[in-house]
């Protein structure tokens, strides 16, 4: 392909290499900055091209996913509920910013979607996001001018500390008991994650896991669960509860991360 | 050679294009380093700076890296350098 002869150090090399720390440079310590320019310039490519999407298929898949989420999360609800009754009526509400989904896999990889609220809505760093009702699927990754990345749960390499609700049968007085396990949970990609708890734990599919806090949000259902009576752990497998292809608005709870 | 040299040109932007709006990561990543492999270095180092700064900083292992998909293109530019001069 029109190799030239010469030695390593040529000057097609020295080229090369300027390129190579020209981009890779910026990359490092501009790359925020660059990013944000980027998105400034594709974003309205995206919001085109996601408007010409909008067909009445789209819209319909888009309420499935977003009903799909909300009877996820009624069963967690319920439990928090009748345990709350009991407790002090604290507040839990959040401001939350909707944000239109712009990117999601499998246009982006890494788990993650892009949304077109930014820096100028309010967003920050670290925020929580959620599907809609207190079903938390991320948290903002990157905030740029007018878009964000979200890094979802689910994304390879993240793990979280969150809390297995396990459903009971009612007891004798006819009231329904909640067993809770903490369980640190592992992110496999593509909307999935792993976790152990102790073998003897009463872990069923359907079972829901929830973040520890005032307003304990959603942040998934067991898939499956993995029971191998040589090892002293059961393996559960949780998934995030909405289909992902489908998303189409997102809430993010305004500064949340301070919390 | 030279028609296979315009296929290269205009099929490796094309590629990269139609992944970006197909929407498919894959074909974005694919799309440099078909350029690399047929040495056109520089295209091949500008798109995949550019689908770096699409898929943004990468999450987990790989965070460190914060442009996976130029190192990886360099790489295999090299790679390709170095295995043509031993087979030569």
């Amino acid at each position: 392909m029109g190799q030239k002869p010469g030695g390593w150090f040529s000057f097609r090399f020295f080229v090369f290499l300027l390129v190579c720390l020209v981009l890779l440079g910026a990359g490092i310590f501009w790359h925020r900055a660059i990013e944000s320019a980027a998105w400034a310039l594709i974003s309205p490519l995206q919001r085109a091209r996601v408007g010409f999407d909008s067909s009445e298929n789209q819209r319909l898949r888009a309420e499935l996913a977003s009903t799909t989420a909300l009877i996820a999360d009624r069963n967690a609800l319920y439990q928090e509920n009748i345990e709350l009754k009991n407790r002090l009526n604290r507040n839990g509400a959040t401001a939350v910013i909707l944000a239109g989904v712009l990117m999601r896999p499998p246009a982006i990889p890494y788990d993650t979607l892009l949304v077109d609220a930014g820096e100028a809505e309010g967003v920050h760093a670290g925020d929580f996001v959620s599907a809609g009702g207190t079903t938390r699927i991320g948290t903002v990754g990157e905030v740029y001018g007018h878009t964000s990345r979200v890094i979802l749960f689910s994304s390879a390499g993240q793990t979280y500390d969150a809390l297995l609700h396990l459903a009971s049968p009612a007891n004798d007085s006819g009231v329904n008991t909640t067993q809770v396990v903490p369980v640190s949970m592992q992110g496999q990609g593509s909307g999935s994650f792993v976790g152990q708890v102790p073998a003897g734990t009463s872990v069923k599919v359907g079972d829901s896991i929830v973040f520890p806090g005032i307003a304990s949000a959603l942040a998934g259902s067991v898939s499956s669960v993995v029971f191998d009576p040589k090892q002293s752990f059961t393996t559960l497998y949780a998934r995030l509860p909405v289909d992902l292809l489908s998303l189409r608005f997102i809430e993010i709870e305004k500064d949340s991360y301070a919390r | 050679m030279r028609a296979n040299a315009w296929v290269i040109r205009i099929g490796v932007p094309v590629l990269f294009i139609i992944g970006f709006f197909l929407p498919w990561w894959p074909l974005m990543f694919v799309a440099p380093f078909i350029a690399a492999f047929y040495g056109y270095w520089l295209p091949a180092l500008l798109l995949a700076w550019c689908a770096d700064l699409i898929f943004g900083t990468p999450v987990g292992l790989f965070h460190s890296l914060v442009f996976p998909c130029t190192v990886a293109v360099v790489l295999s530019i090299v790679a390709r350098s170095v295995i043509i001069r031993h087979l030569r």
